[in-house]
């Protein structure tokens, strides 16, 4: 199912589109490992993506609220139609730069610990992700840690779209 | 066949008539019609689009075409709403004859053919002269650029022109022509050629339009000329172009002249065919090149004895719009 708005941001900047899109890729997934995600859940991944993004300095295809829940639900129809693997793997291969990368595993720790406790079964789907992006040992620790401890940069506000 | 009639062809009587077109989707389309007169507020804000819909709460819902769509966009200016509509009986499907028509090829066809999704927009018109046919059809043409600039969109098909095209294409035309204050003719009228040899050998080429009459009443026909088939194609669409955006009005018996030369050596001579049930009502104009073997007295019977040149007090689409925005000088009043 195509959305119109993430239809339309994907004809404006087809390469930016793609970049969002392949960010918001791992954390989806791993907030999909406990089942179907609500309309509020997707909110809530949305946030954190626009944290993530302002973390890593990177520019998304677009600011608004509806557009960015278009993509996400363009993402989750992907997912029940391919499944995770090959819609990760999409992911993988549009992930333009180091920054989108680990802005991705940054998006998808901070989903995965939401509750300040990370799910096991969303650690289970979400490191070997990591692990292919490059992002393991040292440096997936320590992000396991601030996503845990709930760190964030200053002067980065934490957007609301409820 | 044809009456005799030597009255001119005047501008279009005002009439009861339906413009529409369907966008053809690669994959089911979910959107809001809030979102969409957004996005026509956003990509043509020269157009003059409501601010905001007067039915707020249904813009908000929905809609998505693997389920029924009834929709309406407001279009602003005198225009009344655009509609838009799927149903689940699955898309319409469009004729061999047509796809033939349009040199449409194995590629545009076969992305047609898997297009599950599909929306069809129109608007109905109540005796609309040729001014509220021609906005209605560039507001109409709007909204199908905004869909069809989707990546998911495949193709198009405006039904009152018989024009079918890739969605790509109805952009690359419509897009600039729409910003430009100018109607995409491109994408409305559906030009046909045809060639055959002369009797000295050389080839010889007819050429017509489909789809003129929505807004002029009539069709556009250049019989068999001495020609290339584009530069008779071309003479067809700047014809078109004089009759719609320029408000041009052919008489009966006129003359023009062609790209090459005056018009006793190299132009046109202009006759009307009338409708066999009304003989008031022009429903083609012919444009018979100087050497073109039609004789176009045995076809129209013999010409006026005297053109009729009468000056219309129609000014032209063009420039009824640029008079209705800037002021009218007054009696006795001095330009600073």
């Amino acid at each position: 199912m195509a959305e119109f708005l993430s239809q339309r941001a994907q004809g404006a900047d087809p390469d930016l589109y793609a970049a969002t899109r392949a960010v918001m890729i791992p954390a989806l997934i791993t907030a999909m490992a406990d089942g179907e995600l609500a309309e509020a859940e997707i909110c809530a991944v949305l946030c954190e993506f626009q944290v993530a993004m302002a973390v890593f300095e990177l520019t998304a295809v677009a600011q608004d609220r509806d557009t960015l829940l278009a993509v996400g639900r363009e993402i989750l129809a992907d997912l029940r139609i391919h499944g995770d693997q090959s819609v990760f793997a999409w992911s993988e291969s549009r992930l333009p730069r180091k920054a989108h990368r680990f802005a991705a595993i940054h998006l998808a720790l901070h989903v995965a610990a939401v509750d300040g406790t990370l799910q096991s079964g969303a650690m289970a789907v979400l490191s070997p992700m990591a692990k292919r992006l490059g992002i393991e040992g040292q440096a997936l620790d320590l992000m396991t840690d601030i996503a845990v401890k709930g760190l964030r940069p200053k002067g980065i506000p934490v957007p609301t779209f409820h | 066949m044809f009456s005799r009639k030597t009255e001119k062809a005047d501008a279009p009587v005002p009439r009861d008539l339906t413009i529409e077109a369907t966008v053809f989707f690669a994959e089911h389309l979910r959107f809001r019609t809030g979102d969409v007169a957004e996005a026509l507020r956003k990509d043509f804000p020269a157009m003059g689009w409501p601010e905001k819909e007067d039915y707020a709460a249904l813009a908000d819902i929905p809609n998505s075409t693997d389920e029924m769509v009834l929709g309406a966009l407001s279009m602003g200016g005198d225009v009344p709403r655009c509609t838009l509509i799927a149903t689940d009986g699955g898309a319409p499907q469009i004729s061999e004859d047509v796809l033939a028509l349009n040199l449409a090829n194995p590629d545009l066809i076969a992305a047609y053919g898997g297009s599950p999704g599909y929306l069809t927009l129109s608007i109905s018109l109540e005796a609309a002269d040729m001014v509220q046919r021609i906005d209605a059809a560039r507001r109409l043409a709007a909204v199908v650029t905004v869909f069809a600039a989707l990546p998911v969109a495949t193709a198009v098909y405006w039904s009152n022109g018989l024009r079918f095209m890739a969605a790509a294409d109805w952009v690359s035309f419509g897009e600039d022509a729409l910003r430009d204050d100018k109607l995409p003719l491109l994408c409305m009228i559906l030009p046909q050629s045809q060639q055959e040899a002369g009797p000295d050998g050389a080839p010889l080429t007819l050429a017509a339009s489909v789809g003129l009459s929505l807004f002029c009443d009539y069709e556009i026909v250049m019989p068999m000329a001495p020609l290339d088939r584009p530069t008779a194609l071309n003479l067809l669409m700047t014809v078109a172009s004089m009759a719609t955006e320029l408000g041009h009005v052919f008489h009966d018996g006129d003359t023009i002249g062609g790209p090459d030369g005056p018009s006793e050596t190299d132009g046109f001579r202009i006759r009307a065919q009338y409708a066999d049930d009304d003989p008031e009502r022009v429903i083609a104009m012919h444009f018979i090149h100087a050497k073109s073997p039609v004789d176009h007295e045995a076809q129209f019977g013999p010409l006026p004895k005297r053109p009729i040149r009468k000056r219309s007090s129609d000014m032209g689409w063009l420039k009824r719009r640029l008079v209705g925005r800037r002021a009218v000088p007054q009696p006795g009043h001095t330009p600073h």
